[in-house]
């Protein structure tokens, strides 16, 4: 009896914290999405109202595709850049470490303040980037006031934020294989690029799928960058389903739609994770 | 120099104002939230100044709390509704009117206003059209502080020069009228000066400039302008819903006009713009670049800053151009106008940002104390007219005698231009005492209301959406808001707000079946 009430104090506060902080939240998460919430409470039970409105609503299915264009020209661009750069700097140069360095930054700066930056270099007036690109003979790019490169805009600034992410990762990965594999490859051929296809790339590919669905992971929460650098515009153009969530929930108190928002995304992203999950226990065996 | 004597003699004034009084707020804090946007900031900075004084007669302690505009209103929902209760008042917007009365968050300020005990300050003082941001049918809640409304504001100097006259006379074939009345007129001017030098800067120019970022107030042009292509004197009261059925009014032909006249005019102004915030077509206008733009009373204050603007001493400032031609609401019909009587509206277009107070709050005396200080004569007048304050004018105590009671010289104290100072008073009054005024929205939902038609409009302009697109999407969102706050609800809110009666009713249901 003793032993038993020793266990269950030992598990108490893990279970309290359970209950509190993740069980709790979720189920009312659930309650509020059958109910309508207006005027600061609870004003009715909605059915599969909220439910209804989210499957017919235009700006749900706006945020969704908009979301999918950002984080993929993002992702596709990032890992694409980092592997280069990985690659590049993974050689016996002079600088070096100096460009270690330097390419990891951006992971430091918060995602807010960057955003800010980038909306003084963005400024289509005489900005510093339509500037250079002046230099150079280039129009200037509407870069915040036309849909389209509001979308690359935030593309841009999230690249620029999390190619680091993958530069650091791909670098271990390039430093973990043992260089007796390069040495044996010279034996056979000169070409760097050879080299690259046949040696460090198939060893590189767990690493390259690990920082691709962390990648995701990550990027499918993209918020900050959208809600400071263009506040969801022109229009609905960088809309990202997080912030439609934010504004439904926490500008407009419509908490029972904005659960439902997040219950349907939850359901989403369950079997999701779970194949995330599965996938990279694959990749690390 | 000279401003600080006449700021410490303002407190010397409020303080013998005080001294009379028996108000001893010693040991209470009170805690008001406010727009961010520093101690000399618009808005927030009167905040600050009056608390100094305050803090000084009372004995009472004022914690300002900013935040930035487009998290204001949430962190403010966030603390009502939670009933964390950590502010006792906040500096509002009056779209957000609806969302505390409706939710019971303020109080009424009639005791303490009638209690005498209070600094100074009059109702009557406000227009009409004003003292309706502040109340909730006879009641108020607001204590009074800005006064917003959209005017048109044009460089004189370029519109009265006599070679570019000449040409627009060529081109349009009628005298360039200064100030343009209608807003056809206003387009042929914009157009006239897009796309060349006439400021000899050495780079093209343009005619318009307007704000219309997503989250960055451009929703209101929309509404100012819109205003003569809908509300007229057959139909004075209806723009946002149909007061039978709380049905979006916003597909109607007079709306779909104005939008469709707002998208011309934007094409003669910067393409940035559909990104620029307030600040940045401000800037654009005070260093000359436009000939015209539309916007709150700030503009005419920032204009008299030599450091930030090339304009002083040759603007022009006008009540908003009408239309000659109107849809009406209420009869299903277009109603023309005679050319030289257009239909002109006046607004209350903004936040006309004021206090509140809210019914947690355990010292209200003190807070409406506070507030009312803001809202005295002496105090209003310094705000209004002592550079940007972001506290622009509109009550009798600011107009010119005879109308008001302020004079040239109270301006031209603090650097206003004695020409600018007479036209920028004049168009304010001429706006606020309008025949015709722009329903204001104070239902609950208008934040979101207004977020939507911000979002849609903004789709519109920069092409993703074609205007009857957009107005069905705005459509669209509003009926979705409105059924979930609840049709029945919302609609007697609404027809209380717009003062909409059973004799309305009896004359619309003739057109309406």
């Amino acid at each position: 009896m003793k032993r038993n009430s020793a266990k269950v104090l030992f598990v108490l506060p893990t279970a309290l914290w359970i209950l509190v902080f993740t069980a709790y939240p979720l189920g009312y998460l659930f309650y509020l999405s059958f109910h309508r919430f207006r005027f600061g409470r609870i004003i009715g039970f909605a059915g599969f109202r909220n439910f209804e409105r989210f499957f017919t609503d235009d700006n749900v299915f706006n945020s969704v595709i908009v979301t999918l264009i950002i984080i993929s020209v993002a992702i596709a661009t990032e890992v694409f850049l980092g592997l280069i750069l990985a690659w590049l700097v993974d050689k016996p140069l002079r600088m070096n470490k100096f460009f270690r360095v330097i390419f990891s930054l951006p992971l430091f700066a918060t995602p807010v303040a960057v955003a800010f930056l980038f909306i003084t270099i963005y400024y289509e007036e005489g900005g510093p980037m339509n500037s250079i690109l002046g230099l150079f003979g280039i129009p200037p790019v509407p870069w915040l006031s036309n849909p389209f490169w509001a979308k690359m805009s935030v593309a841009v600034v999230d690249i620029w934020q999390w190619t680091p992410f993958c530069f650091i990762v791909f670098l271990a990965g390039f430093q973990s294989i043992p260089q007796e594999l390069y040495e044996a490859a010279y034996l056979d051929t000169k070409s760097r690029w050879q080299i690259l296809k046949s040696v460090s790339f198939p060893l590189i590919l767990p690493i390259f799928t690990i920082v691709l669905i962390l990648r995701i992971m990550e990027a499918i929460k993209i918020f900050d960058i959208p809600a400071v650098l263009t506040i969801g515009g022109p229009g609905r153009a960088t809309e990202v389903y997080s912030l439609f969530t934010y504004r439904t929930g926490l500008k407009y108190f419509n908490l029972g739609y904005a659960s439902a928002m997040g219950v349907v995304l939850l359901l989403v992203e369950i079997p999701l994770i779970m194949f995330i999950v599965k996938r990279l226990r694959k990749v690390i065996s | 120099m000279r401003k600080f004597l006449v700021f410490f003699a303002i407190v010397a004034l409020v303080a013998l104002a005080f001294a009379a009084g028996d108000r001893d707020y010693h040991g209470i804090t009170i805690r008001i939230t406010v727009n961010q946007a520093g101690k000399e900031g618009a808005i927030s900075g009167p905040l600050y100044r009056a608390a100094k004084i305050w803090e000084k007669e009372t004995g009472g302690k004022v914690d300002i709390i900013e935040i930035p505009f487009t998290q204001h209103y949430s962190k403010m929902m966030e603390d009502l509704i939670s009933g964390a209760g950590n502010f006792d008042a906040s500096i509002i917007g009056s779209w957000w009117f609806g969302d505390l009365i409706a939710g019971d968050f303020v109080v009424p300020i009639d005791k303490y206003y009638n209690s005498g005990k209070h600094p100074y300050w009059n109702k009557d003082w406000l227009p009409p059209s004003l003292q309706i941001l502040h109340k909730w049918g006879n009641t108020w809640y607001g204590v009074p502080n800005d006064s917003d409304g959209q005017v048109l504001y044009y460089r004189y100097d370029v519109l009265t020069n006599p070679e570019y006259r000449k040409k627009f006379k060529e081109k349009y074939g009628y005298d360039l009228p200064v100030p343009p009345k209608t807003w056809d007129q206003v387009l042929d001017i914009a157009r006239f000066f897009t796309g060349w030098d006439w400021n000899k800067d050495g780079e093209p120019d343009y005619g318009f400039v307007m704000h219309l970022k997503v989250g960055g107030q451009g929703m209101f042009h929309f509404m100012s302008l819109s205003a003569p292509f809908v509300i007229n004197p057959y139909n004075p009261k209806l723009y946002w819903f149909d007061p039978t059925n709380m049905k979006p009014l916003i597909k109607s032909p007079g709306h779909k006009k104005a939008l469709e006249f707002l998208i011309k005019l934007i094409k003669t102004g910067p393409k940035a713009q559909v990104s620029w915030d307030l600040g940045e077509a401000w800037n654009f206008f005070l260093q000359g670049k436009a000939v015209l733009t539309f916007t709150w009373g700030d503009l005419g204050s920032l204009a008299q800053d030599p450091n930030r603007s090339k304009v002083k001493g040759k603007l022009g400032v006008s009540v908003l151009p009408g239309t000659l031609e109107s849809y009406d609401i209420v009869h299903e019909r277009w109603v023309k106008f005679p050319k030289d009587k257009p239909n002109v509206v006046g607004n209350t277009t903004g936040g006309s940002w004021h206090g509140v107070i809210f019914k947690h709050s355990k010292h209200p005396e003190a807070v409406y104390d506070f507030l009312s200080l803001m809202a005295t004569k002496d105090f209003s007048l310094w705000n209004v007219s002592n550079g940007w304050t972001g506290v622009d004018p509109g009550w009798k105590i600011h107009f010119l005698r005879p109308i008001g009671e302020a004079s040239i010289r109270d301006y031209m104290h603090y650097g206003w231009d004695p020409g600018d100072i007479v036209e920028y008073l004049a168009a304010y009054y001429d706006n606020f005492y309008a025949k015709l005024i722009l329903p204001y929205l104070m239902i609950p939902g208008t934040f979101e209301y207004w977020h939507a038609l911000d979002v849609h409009l903004s789709e519109a302009v920069t092409g993703q959406k074609t205007v009857d697109q957009a107005l069905d999407a705005i459509y669209k969102d509003w009926e979705n808001i409105t059924e979930s706050y609840g049709r029945k609800k919302l609609l007697k809110l609404y027809r209380e707000s717009i003062g909409w009666t059973a004799a309305d009713d009896k004359e619309y249901k003739k057109y309406h079946h």
